[in-house]
């Protein structure tokens, strides 16, 4: 059981896998001057359809006007994005037909698949793709290149080991993304993020 | 307003003003069927004594409190779906009009369905209940005869009992009787298991008369026995909702803020007990609570049950209208696990 109980304060909803995606996210929405998207943690793959069942009873879900889902593709983006609307379904809440489009409400919903809506990965992809010319990165990638040649080590998962170590190149090391995207260390120019970003804009002016 | 989606046990909660005790009551009327008289006693139930309107006079009526925004000019209309009865509908409406008042007095007059004659002229207001069920229409009315209120024709037993505990403390008047019968038929037992939830000591209940009342007492073991008002109002309440369930088989118990006077620490016991019984009389419970520790206690007590025969029926007020949520056992979970607020 959660210490605080959440409630609907914002009449646009975003509705991420996680802590982390949560912190990042907002840290975005803060960029864009975007502070009337609420964003909730509770969009876990394998509680999501019964989350969203019960995020759609909720006191005051009737004046939301927009529902956004951002989840990671993992191994198959088609797959992720149709467990997405299968979960809108089941909580009677409308499904679009495709990531990045809107689907009518009330609220009117849209899904957005990480990091592309095409390609598998997760967040960490689409952040390593935005960090890809620091020159961090080199050093970050001869890492992992020395730790295959000399100990025979690959990561469980590569994109999220490199965050790790591209997080610890910066001022204030051992911080998580979200809490590094709070603390600036994220490069929200890049063009890595156009898409996220039209999202959570598109987010705010949907209507019903 | 609908309510669809219903269990044995049903817990109704939202915001204050919402209409948790309304639905209540119009579960009650409906319970009713056939008795118009009932409308008189949640308005006291609601501490609101029944007053006499004088003939030709414009001021309000007992029954004005009962419509929605005191629009009395409209009909209440209750339907309800029953596994004995199928679909009942009740209609209640006010009749102030002096044209129609004589034509409700009547039978009154004829002495076909009432006692006596009364000169319609007497009658200041009335309510009219017009039941339809299993392709029937029956009409009954309450007259307010300025000195009296008086029922025509006279309304038969309803097929299934309805029992309402207002969220009001205290000791509720039948009890003992209620207690004497259950006694009688050798099932105190029942009492006595539930209200160990609180008394882990209570061994024995049992009837005394003090001053030409009956009040029921508790044995702890002490040199005497003790009344059950002593040992606090979670005893009195508890012990009350245990024999109403056993009082009202095959019928529905209506309880007003479950909460009141129960620990948060034995809610899961509580429920647990209250499921048992309505399932052991079939009956079925609609409770009331603003409280987050007995929605969630009656969740794990359902849970971890043979049968999670329970739904939280959430009210929430949507523009003009109230709408209700139905949370099931995978939807409550989640809400739970994920902190979202449910009342």
């Amino acid at each position: 059981m959660g210490a605080a109980w959440l409630e609907i304060q914002q009449p646009n909803i975003l509705v991420v896998e996680g802590k982390e995606d949560q912190l990042f996210f907002a840290a975005l929405a803060a960029h864009l001057g975007a502070p009337d998207i609420q964003i909730l943690p509770i969009g876990g793959k394998t509680r999501l359809r019964e989350n969203l069942k019960a995020l759609a009873l909720a006191p005051r879900f009737a004046t939301v006007r927009s529902l956004g889902i951002i989840r990671d593709a993992d191994a198959a983006p088609n797959i992720a994005f149709q467990s997405v609307r299968d979960a809108l379904k089941a909580a009677r809440l409308p499904a679009p037909a495709a990531p990045m489009q809107t689907a009518s409400g009330p609220p009117a919903t849209a899904v957005m698949i990480l990091p592309d809506s095409h390609s598998s990965g997760t967040l960490e992809d689409l952040v390593l793709r935005a960090v890809q010319s620091d020159p961090a990165m080199r050093c970050v990638d001869g890492y992992f290149d020395c730790l295959v040649r000399e100990c025979s080590l690959r990561p469980g998962n590569t994109a999220e080991a490199k965050v790790a170590v591209y997080l610890a190149s910066k001022k204030e090391a051992a911080k998580r993304l979200g809490e590094a995207a709070q603390a600036g260390y994220i490069p929200w120019d890049s063009a890595a993020f156009d898409e996220a970003k039209r999202f959570l804009t598109e987010l705010l002016r949907m209507r019903p | 307003m609908t309510l669809g989606e219903l269990e044995r046990v049903n817990l109704i909660a939202g915001m204050n003003n919402v209409g948790k005790t309304a639905l209540l009551e119009a579960l009650f009327i409906h319970s009713g069927a056939y008795n118009p008289e009932l409308t008189l006693r949640v308005s006291a139930l609601r501490g609101i004594e029944p007053f006499h309107v004088q003939p030709a006079a414009s001021g309000p009526t007992p029954w004005d409190v009962l419509f929605h925004a005191l629009k009395v000019e409209e009909t209440i209309e209750l339907v309800g779906h029953h596994t004995l009865v199928g679909r009942r509908e009740v209609r209640l409406r006010l009749i102030r009009d002096p044209a129609v008042l004589p034509e409700v007095g009547l039978p009154v007059q004829a002495g076909s369905r009432g006692s006596g004659s009364l000169p319609s002229s007497a009658i200041s207001c009335a309510l009219s209940l017009e039941c339809r069920e299993n392709g029937n229409t029956s009409n009954y009315f309450i007259l307010d005869e300025s000195d009296r209120f008086r029922v025509v024709p006279v309304p038969p037993v309803p097929p299934f009992p309805a029992f309402l505990r207002t969220a009001r403390g205290g000791i509720d008047p039948g009890d003992a009787e209620r207690f004497s019968r259950l006694h009688a038929r050798k099932e105190k037992e029942a009492v006595i298991q539930t209200l160990r939830i609180i008394e882990p000591r209570l061994c024995d209940l049992a009837i005394a008369v003090i001053d030409g009342v009956a009040i029921i007492h508790g044995d702890i073991g002490l040199e005497s026995l003790l009344p059950l008002a002593v040992m606090g109002e979670g005893m009195v309440r508890l012990a009350s909702l245990a024999m109403i369930i056993a009082e009202t088989r095959h019928g529905i118990v209506l309880v007003d803020e479950m909460e009141n006077g129960l620990h948060h620490s034995i809610l899961p016991q509580v429920w647990k007990a209250i499921a048992l019984a309505a399932r052991r009389f079939d009956a079925q419970v609609f409770a009331t609570t603003h409280s987050l520790e007995c929605i969630i206690a009656a969740h794990q007590a359902f849970s971890e049950d043979r049968v999670y025969d329970f739904r939280l029926h959430r009210l929430e007020r949507v523009g003009d209208t109230i709408r209700a949520r139905c949370y099931d056992q995978e939807t409550l979970q989640a809400a739970i696990e994920t902190g979202m607020e449910v009342r």
